[in-house]
């Protein structure tokens, strides 16, 4: 599927082609290819159209990923990852950067992507501690504080958006979401936090299960429920905080998809987690395709897109099988 | 002693817990033994579920210990303790669309690391939905069960924990009867057969009674009283704690206490405003007379009755007067003579269907002596399942029978309980406020003062 899509876009590359350019920057395969192809197909290949849907293929399953795993721990459908108030912080971190102007390299990152993780993690933080109460970590608590923060943290991106306007358009830009950025070393950089997250919530599929029960019957089946609640928050805000920071906030994946994948292979979140990730990816990698060469020369926000197409497969799959999907 | 120490499963001692400011349970010391099926009861707010809160690791307390076998609670992972205690809450909800086996398999958590159950987890979760009568519903969704249906979930899930105990926060409520004997009937089995530990916060102090070996009281997060239901459901404590009044009644079936809630009259019987009548009654023959009576507002007198005797407990509880005996002695001469001033100063006299031995024969004779005292006094004598008054209970060799034929003569009616009201409304007038005119045409004689006492009616 990365492969396919890779190959489409204003200049048609065969698969087969992407296939042989992969594997030529494999260490050890490029001696064994013929290199039948141009340096011009080279460069869109490997420079633009991979590293592109590798990215597209990461930010959908850490959206996927995270959007099931806080559906199940806040045990509320509507819940997304940016319902902690991350995707305002990332957005805080952008906006400051684009506007300073800020020429750094750290960790792999350009300003940008780098005061957006900076800035998703910080907020992260803020809402945690604000949450916490007695040793405890109440979910309303956790709901109200991210609410709250992203409220207070998107306004104060909009004041800034006001006051240095000459920046309006690539602010608003960033905010929508995109791919277009993509790049391997950016891509290089956030895997790190990207894998960490996800490990933290593969480790607690059962846990999220028996939350599910509500916390009082998860205690009493032996779940530690803060600690358990307390690596789900991480985990969930690791992988949305590196999506968010190399992308945007890309609307409807992280709430649409969890759903989809729970209509496909149930609630168990050890199942839900590896399915929402896996059609977190399939659906951003699909919906950047379509972003890229609807209406080419020009590209629609990928946002947009995932909305269009995830809203109404999600609202067939509903009529399909229903009541599995909002049962009592 | 080490071997009474090991048979403690949970020991409280002066264990303060609470939210925020408030203590629920407020020093709070109680031993459970192993095996015991304890009944958690008290008003709302007493720290019923505050306390098996803190059993079951969900709230720590902010002084004083909580032991499990020996150990302190807070000494132990959640995970060790859901070893061994499995727990019921009183607000069982799944979210999103679990299979009811995958709700029962979540009880295999504390016992397993791995990431899949095992066949051997399957089967016990199997076991347990068999145990609780869930067979055949495996596949069905969590959402689509009924309120009885999740409960057993929960208890199978709790069983698949394999634990030694078992809290339940109130397990019956929302339930209807059937499945509320259901749940208890099983927690009875289990408590038995697995000598599995059982405490249950339970509303319904009758449930309670039937079913637990010993209850405890709680109130204000103390404990008031420990013990067997015959001791902690005493009349005193119960008003004390719930501020009502009950009536400690024996279940027929099984014998332990049964209550059954009194609502305070808004009048005492004695003192009703209606026409004052006299009933005599006795075994249980007025249990649906007296109240009837009661609730019409006439000022009711009784006797002669022996104490203990439930148309006695009845009448007492609904204020009337009593002229009472000692338990199962016959009426003495003196009970006699004031039951006859009590009936010469009503103005209708109701033979309830009572039988009548040698022991109570008095009463009736003493109504032929008001009749001849006062002739025309109204006497009605109610018949039972068309007896026509008296043969099926006469219990005295015919001279019963002999008395209630004398009584016919003398002007008394044999009248259906149906056909009492309508009586009574002809006689003495229709109860509360609306007695004159008839009372004073039916009763002529020279005791007018009862017509005068009712007179005033209206109000108490």
């Amino acid at each position: 599927m990365l492969l396919g899509a890779a190959a489409v876009g204003q200049v048609r590359v065969p698969p087969l082609v992407v296939a042989k350019v992969a594997l030529g920057h494999v260490p050890g395969l490029s001696g064994l290819l013929s290199r039948d192809w141009g340096p011009a197909v080279e460069a869109i290949v490997w420079e633009i159209r991979l590293p592109r849907v590798t990215q597209g293929a990461a930010v959908g399953a850490a959206l996927g990923l995270a959007g099931a795993a806080l559906q199940g721990m806040f045990r509320n459908p509507m819940a997304d990852p940016y319902v902690l108030g991350i995707s305002s912080g990332a957005a805080l971190g952008a906006a400051l950067a684009m506007i300073v102007g800020l020429q750094v390299r750290f960790l792999g990152l350009t300003a940008v992507p780098l005061l957006a993780l900076l800035g998703a993690l910080a907020s992260i933080c803020l809402v945690y501690h604000l949450a916490r109460s007695g040793g405890g970590l109440p979910t309303v608590s956790l709901l109200l504080a991210g609410v709250s923060v992203g409220t207070v943290l998107a306004a104060v991106v909009a004041l800034l958006m006001v006051l240095a306007h000459e920046q309006m358009e690539r602010i608003v830009f960033w905010l929508m979401g995109g791919l277009a950025s993509s790049r391997w070393d950016q891509m290089l950089a956030v895997s790190p936090y990207l894998a960490l997250g996800a490990a933290l919530l593969l480790l607690r599929a059962r846990d999220l299960n028996l939350l599910l029960l509500g916390e009082e019957s998860a205690r009493h089946l032996g779940v530690e429920v803060d600690r358990a609640k307390a690596w789900v928050l991480g985990g969930a805000s690791l992988v949305t905080a590196a999506a968010v920071s190399v992308s945007g906030s890309i609307a409807f994946v992280g709430l649409l998809v969890p759903h989809i994948a729970r209509l496909l292979v149930g609630p168990d979140h050890r199942d839900l987690l590896p399915a929402s990730a896996l059609a977190g990816a399939a659906l951003l990698v699909l919906s950047d395709l379509v972003a890229r060469v609807a209406v080419a020369p020009a590209e629609l926000p990928v946002g947009v897109v995932t909305a269009l197409l995830g809203g109404p497969f999600f609202l067939y799959l509903l009529r399909r099988s229903r009541g599995r999907a909002f049962p009592g | 002693m080490a071997v009474a120490g090991a048979q403690v499963v949970f020991r409280l001692e002066g264990a303060t817990l609470g939210y925020r400011s408030v203590a629920a349970l407020d020093g709070m010391s109680l031993e459970v033994e192993r095996g015991a099926f304890l009944g958690i009861i008290g008003a709302n707010g007493s720290g019923k579920t505050t306390l098996l809160r803190a059993l079951g690791r969900a709230l720590p307390p902010s002084r004083g210990r909580v032991y499990l076998e020996g150990r302190d609670l807070w000494s132990l992972s959640q995970m060790a303790v859901a070893r061994r205690v499995g727990a019921v809450s009183q607000e069982e909800r799944v979210d999103f669309a679990f299979t009811v086996e995958e709700v029962v398999l979540m009880g295999r958590f504390p016992h397993r690391r791995g990431w899949r159950e095992t066949p051997a987890d399957l089967e016990l979760a199997r076991k347990a939905m068999a145990r609780v009568g869930l067979s055949g519903l495996e596949g069905r969704l969590w959402s689509e069960l009924s309120g009885g249906e999740r409960q057993k979930v929960a208890i199978a899930r709790a069983l698949a924990q394999e634990p030694e105990v078992l809290l339940l926060d109130e397990p019956t409520s929302h339930l209807d009867i059937s499945h509320q004997l259901d749940i208890m009937d099983l927690l009875r089995q289990l408590n038995r057969e697995r000598r599995l530990t059982v405490l249950a916060a339970l509303h319904d102090l009758n449930l309670a009674s039937a079913y637990c070996d010993r209850l405890v009281l709680l109130h204000r997060g103390r404990v008031r009283a420990l013990g067997p239901p015959e001791e902690v459901l005493a009349p005193g404590t119960l008003r004390e704690v719930y501020g009502a009044d009950v009536w400690v009644q024996r279940h027929p079936v099984h014998g332990r206490p049964y209550l059954i809630p009194v609502p305070p009259p808004p009048v005492a019987a004695s003192d009703a405003p209606g026409a004052r009548v006299h009933l005599v009654a006795g075994g249980g023959s007025a249990a649906g007379l007296l109240p009837a009576l009661a609730a019409r507002g006439y000022s009711l007198s009784l006797g002669v009755l022996n104490v203990g005797d439930s148309d006695w407990e009845r009448a007492r509880v609904l204020g009337a007067e009593v002229v009472e005996a000692p338990p199962f002695s016959p009426v003495d001469p003196a009970s006699a003579r004031q039951a006859l001033d009590l009936m010469l100063k009503a103005q209708a006299v109701v033979v309830a269907p009572v039988p009548f031995g040698l022991g109570n024969l008095p009463n009736l004779e003493a109504v032929e002596e008001a009749v001849r005292l006062r002739p025309g006094l109204a006497v009605a004598v109610v018949e039972a399942g068309g007896d026509g008054g008296g043969q099926a209970r006469d219990y005295t060799g015919g001279r019963a029978l002999a008395a209630l034929a004398r009584l016919r003569r003398a002007g008394a009616e044999v009248v259906a309980e149906a056909g009492l009201w309508q009586w009574l409304e002809a006689k003495v007038g229709a109860g509360s406020g609306a007695a004159s005119p008839a009372a004073s045409g039916a009763g002529g004689g020279p005791v007018a003062h009862g017509a005068a006492a009712s007179g005033g009616g209206g109000g108490p």
